[in-house]
């Protein structure tokens, strides 16, 4: 169905191709999976199956790359619709029209089919997917799950052999996110559909997979069956470090094989001691009763929050429970409408932004709307200056959290972990006690995420406040010392990591899902058997 | 329900208006003569002493009686002030407001088919300057004077005390040929004096606020032959121009009667040749006069404009009327469409 | 059974956008021709009833409100310049304020000065019908939504279409983007000079922008985009003579038609010859296009009553005006209340016609979710 015939891609103005070599066939009705680190490679992979590499990207492409025989040399994109769909990122970029039922339309207009068979394929494609309730809604008021299943739906109407998806659950909750890929695992096997799909988050997609292709640093592809792959590749997901550590062979690809396997095995582990709670340590902030309100509509419900030196909290919770909207009232710089808020003895919204950065630094979860210079070095200088630090201390701390970094690289060229440290560094320049960080691992591989996991340590470490709003359950169970879960803008749960997170059905990491608590991660096995 | 209210509406306009629809008026030439004098200002026929200024519209080929009235006890003013004052109504055009007169006494009207060269169903909107073949030619004299086209426009010039001032309604006329008002500018009982006024100055410039320089009217010289640079009325703005001095019009018309300046001997050198008659003096014999009317029995202006237009006394109310519904009816389909959303 | 196709004919629908443009458009041009405030007030009310009983809940349609506030913005501007700028033009003084006297340079112009009623009236006048103007083409967005209108567009518009969608689009976008920056711009500090506070906020928004046109961009290539196969050079050039001389024939009829005072000949029969020469080069253009269009407005008799009645207005409007000029624009120098014959009446009542001849507006949301678990279920229509 698509063939790679040593292929290497090259972009303009860059001395290392960004993939090398790749030679591969994927067969019809295959659910194929492509891993890698960011910046590896694996949107450019994707992105020459229907031709936007190189035709709308840039670049050269040497060597053959052919769907159902056709190669893409020889058309433009465009010619490809009727045999690949691509769904992106952010599906709200890519919609042309207003309302869903247009939007699944749109790619059969393009095509000229017969208005008839039109009406019957947006029929079937709105019932396939689950969506025909929102036929008339407008697009922009839909959640996200909604919104990339008609993304999905707008590109399987024009009945395409080949689905390519880049990253389709990156912007999703861990629901949203079940939904789509138990979707994409439907059609694959009712409609006999070829998926190529790129996701950071394997655990999730894992147990589905034909194939699993990963993309090295140099940019080579290797190809394989899942459990072979997983054996070398650089980055897996926690049952598959966990098979590894305990040496299981065939590695298992899934929470019921890991189970299986780990019945016996976890008898032998001997528990880790309970984490000390350090109740002395003294309060940095102290949040009574905020309200934040939109309208008619109650963000944030009269929350209750203290936090102490050297903690770290997760602030979970499904989209549209308040998350953002309490981080942003307790930094000062988002509207609340009452309670009150104490930082080092003040009250952050009264003060001016550049005093308040001191007391409570944020990250937003767009971190790069914070940049708007033309160097990360003119970054760091301007940082320096708004926080009257002496000049190289961002630098210093960049470098701690993300080393590599060259000075004259453009903001926007580094990849999402290296522009997070950037912000991250920017906003600590002005030391302050309390760290919040909005959805920081949007976009992070799992090594990203360790590296983030060591900065917030570290943090902690020298007695800051750390909070950290995401959705990413594992990250939780390794940087967390407490949770607190919220919905409908009011505080849900506030206890313990341990407690927390180990025994519910959605927020249970792997891990505890295979060996029950308190085993929360990898590491704490890997300690518990005395590996380093 | 709802949908019947419109047409309710429609239906009941139609039923009561069939019977107060005025007829159209019929359109080419058939016209009373109207005319409708403020009764509340100036007096009929000449004025009697040298105080006031006495006007005169003189129709031409509109049809119609000229009427003389005069605007008695007046000080000072422009020519616009004196033709209110006398009591005519006049109308101005919208683009330039009342600095060009387009109608006197709602001649021509706005139903009037007036026969323009060229554009023989000509109707005068008076939304822009009226056209060179067709409009109201301003002119003024001293007493006992000749008539002399205006340089200066209706708003721009002060009037003569105990003088003229004189419209005529200029049709297809070239420039030299502006029709004389037919009333020689004689006050009664003041026939065969001299002129004694000074002729104005013209306009030195294309400004169109700018004012005539005072002219003082009891005459500062008694010999009317001083007067200069009064032929030369070549200038002045064609109407499309629409300056101030608007009522200047295309050329100047030469002063009627002002030949003859060796023509009639006044008696006073015995046996030589009769000494000439001062420049500007009329030629006009007032017996020549047309007949005119004071304007004593004239309808209110409004009233005829009304019957001409076939407008309705009741259309502003009916109309008023179906506003106020047609906006309750939105308001009310509004409410329920709202209730019925939530 | 001419009962039955009469209710079929009567299910709630949108109309073809067309249809409620030329109503609209119709009823201003019939505005243009008079400065009678009864007439423009009946004209108003007309409108506004017609677009509250049948423009649809979305968002877009909730916007008349705007334009119904910019015409009485309008009619206050022009109201204000009169007190400022106006002359004395009429006997009745109604305010006497002092004259402010300007240099010489500015002879032409007066400031204050004695306030007449007549100028002021003449003011309002002038602003209501330019306010009626601006209502009707407010309500034609109102009833009839913008983007189906484009999409409804000749074939050889729809690259034109497709861009103005896109564009109209991305204010929205903007407008979120420069929000989400300048509250994250708070998180910095306040400090800076204000060209950086400007450059902070509008580098991030444009490189925003940037990002989000190119996704869009490889989204609609993905997605077949301008697949059609190009023309060749000899009917692209005819083509673009014939919809540039047709243009230009349109502009000249529609401006000589609304301006009483050209010739007749470059009124209608340009009009006319424009319109025939730009729906020629449409339908050359037309030709080559393999686009099929999902569920296209259809063009039904409620379209054709709308239609008709708009047409009906403006031309009983130019009709009445060679009957009775006086009424469509009332002297200002006798100061009375403006008259008003019923023939311009009835003819601006013909255009409530569509408020009672056409379909509601489709309801929102309509779907299975939405029905009542015992309905049966409709068998798809394929």
């Amino acid at each position: 169905m698509i063939r790679f015939e040593h292929v290497t891609v090259t972009y303009p103005r860059r001395s290392e191709p960004a993939l090398r070599d790749v030679h591969l066939t994927i067969g019809e009705g295959e659910l194929v999976l492509c891993a890698g680190r960011t910046g590896a490679g694996k949107s450019t992979l994707l992105g020459a199956v229907n031709g936007l590499v190189p035709h709308f990207t840039g670049g050269r492409l040497e060597g053959r790359v052919s769907v159902d025989g056709v190669a893409t040399s020889s058309r433009p994109p465009r010619e490809f619709a009727h045999l690949v769909g691509v769904v992106r990122q952010n599906p709200l970029a890519g919609f042309v029209t207003d309302t869903v039922e247009e939007e699944l339309a749109y790619s059969m207009e393009q095509l000229g089919v017969d208005p008839q068979v039109m009406r019957r394929r947006v029929e079937e494609t709105l019932d396939l997917l689950g969506i025909a309730g929102l036929r008339r809604r407008a697009l922009r008021q839909l959640s996200g799950g909604q919104q990339q299943r008609v993304a999905i739906g707008s590109v399987l109407t024009a009945h395409p052999r080949v689905l390519v998806l880049d990253e389709p659950t990156s912007a999703l909750d861990p629901t949203a996110a079940e939904d789509v890929l138990a979707t994409i695992a439907r059609l694959v096997t009712d409609l006999g559909t070829t998926v190529l799909l790129a996701e950071h988050r394997m655990e999730r997609v894992v147990p589905f997979i034909d194939r699993l292709l990963f993309v090295e640093a140099d940019g080579t592809v290797t190809d394989g069956e899942p459990a072979t792959q997983l054996r070398r590749t650089s980055i897996a997901p926690p049952i598959v470090e966990l098979g590894r550590l305990a040496g299981w062979d065939p590695l298992p690809l899934s929470v019921r094989d890991a189970r299986r396997r780990a019945s016996t095995w976890r008898d032998g582990l001997i528990p880790p001691p309970p984490a000390a709670t350090d109740t002395e340590a003294p309060a940095t902030l102290e949040a009574r009763g905020v309200v934040v309100r939109y309208g008619p509509k109650v963000a944030v419900r009269e929350v209750d929050l203290t936090l102490a030196a050297g903690e770290v909290t997760a602030l979970m919770g499904r989209n549209g429970s308040g998350k953002s909207s309490l981080l942003w009232a307790l930094q000062g710089s988002g509207p609340r409408h009452g309670g009150s808020v104490g930082a080092g003895g003040h009250d952050p919204q009264r003060l001016t932004r550049s005093q308040a950065r001191r007391l409570v630094g944020l990250v937003p979860q767009d971190a790069a709307d914070l940049l708007y210079l033309e160097s990360v070095d003119a970054e760091c200088a301007a940082g320096d200056v708004e926080s009257d630090s002496p000049p190289g201390s961002c630098r210093t701390l960049l470098d701690a959290f993300a080393p590599g970094i060259r000075d004259e690289a453009h903001p926007r060229d580094l990849s999402e972990g290296q522009k997070l440290a950037l912000v991250l560094a920017v906003q600590l320049s002005a030391s302050p006690r309390v760290v919040l960080l909005d959805e920081p691992t949007r976009g992070l591989d799992y090594l990203a995420k360790r590296e983030l996991t060591r900065t917030v340590r570290a943090l902690a470490a020298t007695g800051r406040s750390v909070v950290i709003a995401t959705h990413d359950v594992e990250f939780v169970a390794g940087v967390a010392d407490r949770v607190v879960v919220m919905a409908e803008g009011e505080i849900v749960t506030d206890a313990p990591v341990a407690d927390a997170i180990a025994g519910s059905p959605a927020f249970a990491p792997q891990v505890a899902k295979v060996l029950g608590s308190p085993w929360l991660t990898v590491d704490q096995v890997r300690t518990a058997l005395g590996v380093a | 329900m709802r949908r019947l209210l419109p047409l309710a509406l429609v239906v009941a306009v139609v039923l009561t208006a069939v019977p107060a629809t005025a007829p159209p008026p019929a359109v080419v030439g058939l016209l009373e003569t109207a005319s409708a004098i403020d009764h509340s200002k100036g007096t009929p026929g000449f004025c009697t002493d040298d105080r006031g200024v006495t006007v005169v519209v003189d129709f031409q080929e509109l049809g119609g009686t000229t009427i003389v009235r005069c605007f008695p006890g007046a000080t000072d003013g422009t020519g616009l002030d004196a033709l209110k004052g006398a009591g005519f109504q006049i109308a101005g055009v919208q683009r330039w407001g009342e600095a060009f007169i387009c109608r006197i006494e709602n001649r021509p009207a706005a139903n009037e088919a007036v026969a323009v060269d060229g554009r023989p169903d000509y109707r005068e909107a008076c939304l822009d300057t009226p056209p060179a073949g067709a409009y109201w030619s301003y002119w003024h004299a001293g007493n006992n004077c000749s008539w002399s086209y205006s340089q200066w426009g209706v708003k721009n010039r002060s009037f003569l005390r105990g003088g003229f001032e004189g419209w005529s309604f200029s049709l297809n006329a070239s420039a030299d040929s502006n029709p004389v008002p037919r009333i020689a500018p004689v006050r009664p009982g003041t026939t065969g004096q001299r002129c004694t006024t000074d002729p104005e100055p013209p306009p030195t410039s294309t400004d169109p606020a700018e004012q005539q320089p005072g002219v003082d009217p009891g005459g500062s010289s008694g010999a009317a032959g001083s007067g200069g640079g009064f032929g030369d009325t070549s200038s002045g703005a064609a109407p499309g121009s629409g300056s101030g001095s608007a009522g200047g019009g295309p050329g100047g018309g030469t002063t009627g009667g002002s030949g003859g300046p060796g023509g009639e001997a006044d008696g006073s050198a015995g046996g030589a040749l009769p000494a000439p008659l001062p420049r500007g003096q009329t030629t006009q014999d007032p017996s020549d006069n047309v007949v005119f009317t004071g304007g004593d029995e004239a309808r209110d202006v409004d009233d005829v404009i009304r019957e001409q237009s076939g407008a309705s006394r009741y259309a502003p109310w009916a109309t008023a009327g179906l506003v106020l519904l047609l906006l309750v009816g939105a308001g009310i389909t509004a409410a329920r469409r709202r209730a019925r959303r939530t | 059974m001419v009962g039955s196709q009469l209710a079929g004919n009567l299910l709630p629908r949108d109309l073809h956008p067309l249809a409620w443009w030329v109503w609209a458009l119709g009823l201003a041009v019939a505005a243009s021709r008079t400065t009678n405030p009864w007439l423009l007030l009946l004209v108003t009310a007309v409108v506004v009833h017609v677009v509250v009983s049948r423009r649809s809940d979305a968002p877009w349609a909730l916007a008349f409100r705007m334009y119904v506030y910019l015409g009485l913005t309008i009619i206050a501007i022009r109201v204000f310049f009169r007190f400022v700028f106006g002359g004395a033009e009429g006997t009745t003084i109604i305010l006497r304020l002092p004259e402010i006297p300007l240099p010489v340079w500015a002879a032409g112009i007066r400031l204050f000065g004695d306030v007449s009623a007549e100028s002021v009236l003449g003011g309002l006048y002038d602003g209501m019908r330019l306010a009626t103007m601006v209502i009707c083409v407010g309500a034609a967005n109102a009833l009839a939504n913008p983007k189906r209108l484009l999409k409804s567009m000749p074939s050889a518009l729809y690259e034109i279409g497709t861009t103005v969608t896109v564009a109209l689009a991305v204010f929205p976008q903007l407008a979120e983007s420069t929000q989400r920056v300048r509250r994250a711009r708070a998180l910095r500090g306040t400090g800076g000079s204000r060209f950086e506070v400007l450059r902070s906020i509008v580098v991030p928004v444009l490189e925003d922008a940037l990002d989000r046109s190119l996704t869009l961009a490889a989204s609609m290539d993905s997605r077949g985009y301008g697949r059609t196969g190009s023309p060749s050079r000899a009917s692209r050039r005819i083509t673009g003579t014939l919809m540039a001389t047709g243009l230009v024939g349109v502009c000249v009829g529609v401006y000589s038609t609304l301006d009483g005072t050209t010739p007749a000949l470059l009124a209608t029969p340009m009009l006319l010859a424009g319109l025939g020469l730009a729906v020629a080069g449409f339908v050359v253009a037309g030709r080559r296009v393999e686009r099929s269009q999902y569920r296209p407005d259809r063009w039904r008799a409620a379209e054709l009553a709308t239609a008709l009645s708009g047409i009906a207005v403006a031309v009983a409007m130019f009709r009445t005006s060679s009957v009775d000029p006086t009424n469509l624009n009332p002297s200002l120098t006798t100061l009375s209340w403006p008259l008003l014959a019923w023939p311009p009446v009835l003819a601006i009542l013909v255009g409530l016609l569509p408020a009672i001849a056409t379909p509601p507006p489709a309801p929102p949301h309509v779907g299975l979710d939405d029905m009542p678990d015992d309905a049966p279920i409709p068998a798809r229509s394929s």
